[in-house]
């Protein structure tokens, strides 16, 4: 019994109480857990609910609070139209499976499940936030998170750039400075992971250069990301579809419409499809595929590409004029050119019968009605919904979803109870309430490197001396992590959803595990180099950000509650007696001098060493590196 | 089928021969290493696949400048654009290089793009080949049975990430074993270890997984080890140093039990590559010099030449490592020209003849002797693009030129067909696209009976080699 079940211990209601880690006093009457470690029992700290009260504000699935923003238009008429259009011949699937459904975790949930819960919901869990999902349950979490404000990371460049003096211009590393402040110590924790999970799939990347030359506009796709995760998909689509740094990354931007030998490129066109919304082949709402004389059924061929390439044309940087000069990027650009959304140029677009997907065209419109058309048109796919609820299943709680799991979210995704398709919140709980994601079974998943880096942060409060995060480039597997945010070798995100690992019980058992594709003989290797260096010195260029171990320092000459504690805040409770002995014995063989007069420095770098040895031995563990 | 598990039979058990008794399969065995070592310095051969990840453009690579295709050429790819794609001609200013290719078709002339003179040497040397329209296919295809659909057909064409796939591993996205770790399951024995059969110099690449073989990645030219794996650990005393036990256990749980296979990998390969590989640098194989970038005009870091050094210096090693048969990896990015494709591609096209010429070089004055007629390198690109130019760029296609390089190739000369140049022909699937006319499995099959693999071995390599007539193309000797 890795977790605790949710609904047997509803009751139990135990909560403990962890130092709120604020960065202030070094010992603030932490955690009275039990020691001894049984695994899975709940330490049974004091518990007075003192953030309760959003208890009872469940059921709020199905309040329609989406309406899609304003700037699509295209977004409230389509609502519940499509959904299961072609699916005749399928078995019924999705919808209510089984056991679905989403797990009622309105009250007071036990800190292992809180943890695992903000494991798959946030960058991490810290003390603070494990107390807040404890008490008030993870409804109430998602709640919360859906109604905090949005911060910029476009804000961060601007402001970032107005104090470069000397023609410095802002660059990659202030977009992963952001990044990382964000993720380590930002309040709207669930944007912020939702926003790295659609960054994964809608991706564009500062790798190449046509985005590494847009930093700012890189963090407004970013944002644009952030602020759609808890928008309507239709919307997210659009914004995509026309974000400047996605013309770029994808090459739409100043693509022209067919002329003599010439003819449109289909770059983006094809991606949109394949990568972002439908898929190659028609899936039932379970994610199983369709299947026709014992085959798979293509969604589309390459005419479609061809066809939908076409509606992508004409589209370029946004001016106040539409010369062609502009168009191609020849003159000065705007600038705000790279965080709006670009702009039509009619005689650039193509005016010729557009047909794709069984839908056409006529030649006589503009180029914003015949996005309109084709956006509407893959919103409305059937394949969606369990094309993009399995892969963001996959980016926040487990590799391997049951179809049913599958369904219940493609469910939630065709309609959000009150008749509105492509609700994110309605998928987001979906997604995260699901009873498969909550119940006391592991579901393996690997923690990607920069999760890894970011849970560290936040559970042992890590802050940036500069303010600024300057954690640089993370990519090389063998001296760094080996994954960059936002930066990826290829569209195809640093991982495919549906990797195998050769020759490997993973392969035999029939199951995927996406990021075991970047696990390799030097990055587990760096991994480890990387790690066992900045839980003591501190990461980045400079040392820049610095963990705060005082919680963890007075817990030293108690190392069972000390591994309680790192056990709750990496490992979600789910650390093994086998590897709490080890780290144990570690730990215990550091032996603290009795202090006198002369010894301050080896008493506190004997302390020290033993919270680096509880946390890097934890965090080089597979049982931390897999989440369950 | 039962061929199939006759050969795993004996290979796994040839593995256990050689790494002693109660070992892993992949187990080091220093002693078994050092036997080999003796045996292995006259038969050696090696295969780098230097794949160009994106689709390169081929029709920009090597061309036909025969009078009637060039106009062609010309009337096709010159548009009005600014950033127009057609290359300047035979003898014009930074114009086209001639080649002197036999094997061609009467009357037709050939030339590489601008930017790769030092690879136009090593063909002027003997030393490179074009195979021409190579591409996944089932069986031979006509345009009309493409259209029909009459026969079996690649799935998921155009799509990069099936499409690498396919050319790796001969299916799409999802498949486990590609024909260069198939190829090495077969001759993985002649190893002493087989850790080191098939490596990657350039991350995860599913050609180098088989049946049995397991890739090795190296990056950074240099193999690390893991800080403290012994010794005191933040004060713990030796003795108390929990680190090797805990990242190296056994473990149920899957997905743990993978990754600490890959860990327990990494330590045993390194403590064996770190002491084997010959070093980098004057002592060693030499660095490779920058090239100019011809977008910046500035000497810049060439990544592939790294990568093609880091195989030189295994290569090097391969006494020590007791390989006698090897298969590497490396790979360019950024071939996915839909735009931008003039500069880009020069760039790429340059960094790609610099650093095979500069690998041409040092395997020429290895340590231990010249050891281009034992190491055969040929690209690969998940498909060739379309002939028509979308203003500044193309799009995704099929078949493509491909090259091989090295002392085995029977140089200065074109194999396959070359396909007439323009549209509409019987070869043009789409706006140019060209319908191969040789299949991947015919390439690498050629590549595989130089390796060392019988021809009644190829059909566990190459799935569709069956299908085809010839199954030895003869760019190799």
């Amino acid at each position: 019994m890795k977790f605790p079940n949710i609904r047997a211990t509803l009751a139990l209601s135990s909560l403990i109480i962890l130092s709120a880690c604020s960065g202030g006093g070094p010992d603030s009457g932490t955690a009275a857990q039990p020691s001894g470690g049984a695994q899975g029992s709940i330490p049974g700290g004091a518990t007075d609910g003192s953030t309760g009260g959003t208890a009872g504000s469940g059921g709020t699935a199905g309040t329609g609070d989406t309406g899609g923003t304003a700037d699509t238009g295209g977004t409230g008429g389509t609502g519940g139209t499509g959904g299961t259009g072609g699916t005749g011949s399928t078995g019924g699937t999705g919808g209510t499976g089984g056991s679905g459904g989403v797990t009622e975790v309105s009250a007071p949930m036990a800190p292992n499940a809180a943890s695992r819960f903000l494991a798959q919901a946030s960058f991490g869990p810290t003390a603070a936030t494990i107390n807040q999902v404890a008490s008030g349950g993870a409804q109430a979490w998602l709640t919360a998170q859906f109604a905090k404000p949005q911060v910029l990371h476009r804000a961060y460049m601007d402001r970032i750039q107005a104090g470069m003096t000397g023609g410095s211009k802002v660059g990659q590393v202030e977009v992963f400075e952001s990044f990382w402040q964000q993720a380590a110590g930002g309040d709207d924790q669930l944007r912020q992971r939702v926003a790295f999970a659609l960054s994964q799939i809608y991706v564009i990347s500062m790798m190449d250069e046509s985005v590494n030359t847009l930093p700012r506009g890189t963090t407004a796709y970013y944002d644009m990301l952030g602020k759609n995760a808890f928008g309507n998909f239709r919307d997210l689509l659009q914004g995509v579809a026309l974000h400047p740094a996605m013309g770029r990354y994808l090459s739409h931007l100043h693509n022209e419409k067919e002329s003599g030998t010439r003819v449109p490129d289909e770059n983006f066109a094809r991606e949109i499809m394949q990568l972002m919304t439908i898929g190659l082949y028609q899936l039932n709402p379970d994610g199983s595929l369709k299947m026709s004389d014992g085959k798979p059924i293509e969604t589309y061929t390459h005419d479609d590409v061809a066809g939908l390439a076409k509606v992508f044309t004409g589209f370029s940087w946004y001016g106040p004029d539409h010369s062609a000069n502009r168009f191609y990027g020849w003159m000065a650009p705007d600038p705000e050119h790279d965080i709006r959304p670009m702009m039509s140029y009619p005689s650039y677009h193509s005016s010729s019968e557009k047909h794709f997907l069984g839908t056409t065209i006529s030649g006589v419109t503009t180029p914003e009605a015949d996005v309109k058309v084709a956006l509407d048109t893959l919103f409305n796919h059937p394949n969606v919904g369990p094309f993009i609820g399995r892969q963001l299943i996959q980016r926040l709680v487990m590799s391997n979803p049951s179809p049913a799991y599958v369904g219940r979210v493609t469910a939630a995704f065709n309609n959000n109870g009150a008749g509105v398709r492509g609700d994110m919140k309605a998928v987001l709980r979906a997604i995260l309430l699901d009873n498969e994601a909550r119940e006391d079974k592991p579901h393996p998943k690997l923690r990607e490197p920069i999760l890894r880096l970011t849970n560290w942060m936040r559970a042992f409060n890590a802050k940036s001396a500069s303010g600024r995060y300057q954690l640089g480039y993370t990519e090389d597997p063998l001296n760094s992590i080996g994954q960059s945010p936002l930066r990826s070798p290829s569209v195809f995100n640093y991982y495919r959803p549906a990797y195998v690992p050769p020759n490997t019980t993973i392969a035999d058992a029939g199951l995927v595990a996406p990021e075991m594709q970047i696990v390799a003989e030097p990055s587990v290797t760096g991994y480890l180099n990387y790690m066992q260096d900045v839980i003591k010195y501190g990461a980045g260029n400079t040392r820049d950000v610095q963990p705060n171990y005082s919680t963890e320092l007075t817990l030293v000459d108690k190392p069972e509650q000390l591994l309680d504690r790192v056990n709750l805040l990496l490992l979600n409770g789910a650390m093994s007696s086998g590897l709490r002995a080890q780290i144990l014995a570690a730990i215990n063989s550091v032996v603290i001098p009795v202090a006198n007069s002369s010894n301050a420095t080896a008493v506190s770098n004997a302390r020290s060493s033993r919270v680096y040895l509880a946390v890097f031995l934890a965090m080089a563990s597979s049982e931390y590196l897999v989440q369950k | 089928m039962n061929k199939h598990n006759h050969l795993r039979r004996n290979f796994l058990g040839s593995m256990l021969g050689v790494a002693g008794g109660g070992a892993l399969p992949f187990a080091l065995n220093l002693a078994a290493m050092n036997n080999a070592a003796a045996q292995s310095a006259s038969d050696y051969k090696a295969v780098v696949c230097l794949f160009l990840a994106g689709g390169n453009d081929h029709f920009n690579t090597v061309l036909a400048t025969d009078p009637t295709s060039w106009n062609e050429y010309q009337r096709v790819r010159a548009t009005t654009d600014a950033g127009s794609i057609a290359l300047p001609g035979l003898g014009a200013n930074g114009g086209v290089l001639p080649l002197n290719l036999t094997g061609g078709e009467a009357g037709r002339s050939f030339a590489l793009h601008p930017s790769m003179g030092p690879l136009k040497s090593l063909f002027d040397a003997g030393r490179a080949a074009v195979v021409a329209n190579v591409g996944p296919l089932i069986m031979p295809t006509t345009k009309a049975q493409y259209k029909a659909h009459s026969v079996n057909l690649p799935p998921k064409l155009f799509s990069h990430n099936d499409q690498s796939s396919t050319w790796q591993a001969s299916q799409p996205e999802g498949a486990t074993s590609g024909w260069g770790g198939r190829m090495a399951d077969l001759l993985a024995a002649t190893n002493s270890n087989a850790t080191f059969t098939t490596i990657s110099a350039s991350g995860n690449a599913v050609f180098l997984s088989g049946h049995k073989v397991r890739q090795y990645q190296i990056s950074n030219g240099s193999a690390l080890p893991i800080r403290n794996l012994s010794g005191p650990l933040f004060n713990a005393p030796a003795n108390a140093n929990p680190l090797n036990a805990i990242i190296t256990g056994e473990r149920a749980d899957l997905f743990e039990k993978e990754y600490t296979n890959v860990v327990k990998r990494s330590i045993s390969a390194q403590a064996v590559l770190s002491g084997a590989m010959a070093p980098a640098g004057a002592t060693g194989v030499a660095d490779p010099s920058k090239y100019l970038n011809p977008k910046t005009q500035a000497a810049t870091a060439n990544p592939v030449a790294q990568q093609l050094q880091t195989v030189a210096r295994i290569i090097a090693g391969r006494g020590a490592l007791g390989a006698r048969r090897q298969v590497f990896y490396v790979t360019m990015g950024s071939f996915d020209s839909h735009d931008g494709q003039k500069l880009n591609q020069a760039d790429l096209l340059t960094k790609l003849a610099h650093a095979v010429a500069y690998f041409d070089e040092v395997l020429a004055t290895l340590p231990g002797g010249d050891m281009r007629k034992q190491v055969t390198l040929f690209t690969a690109s998940e498909f060739g693009r379309t002939f028509a130019s979308n203003g500044d760029g193309t799009d995704h296609g099929w078949g493509s030129h491909h090259i091989v390089v090295g002392g085995a190739v029977k140089g200065n000369a074109l194999y396959g067909n070359f396909p007439v140049t323009g549209l509409n022909h019987d070869l043009d699937v789409g706006s140019g696209a060209l319908l191969p006319t040789t299949s991947v499995d015919q390439y690498g099959a050629t590549i595989a009976r130089w390796f060392g693999l019988a021809d009644s071995q190829l059909g566990d390599v190459f799935p569709n080699i069956g299908n085809f007539n010839q199954r030895n193309l003869g760019f190799l000797a």
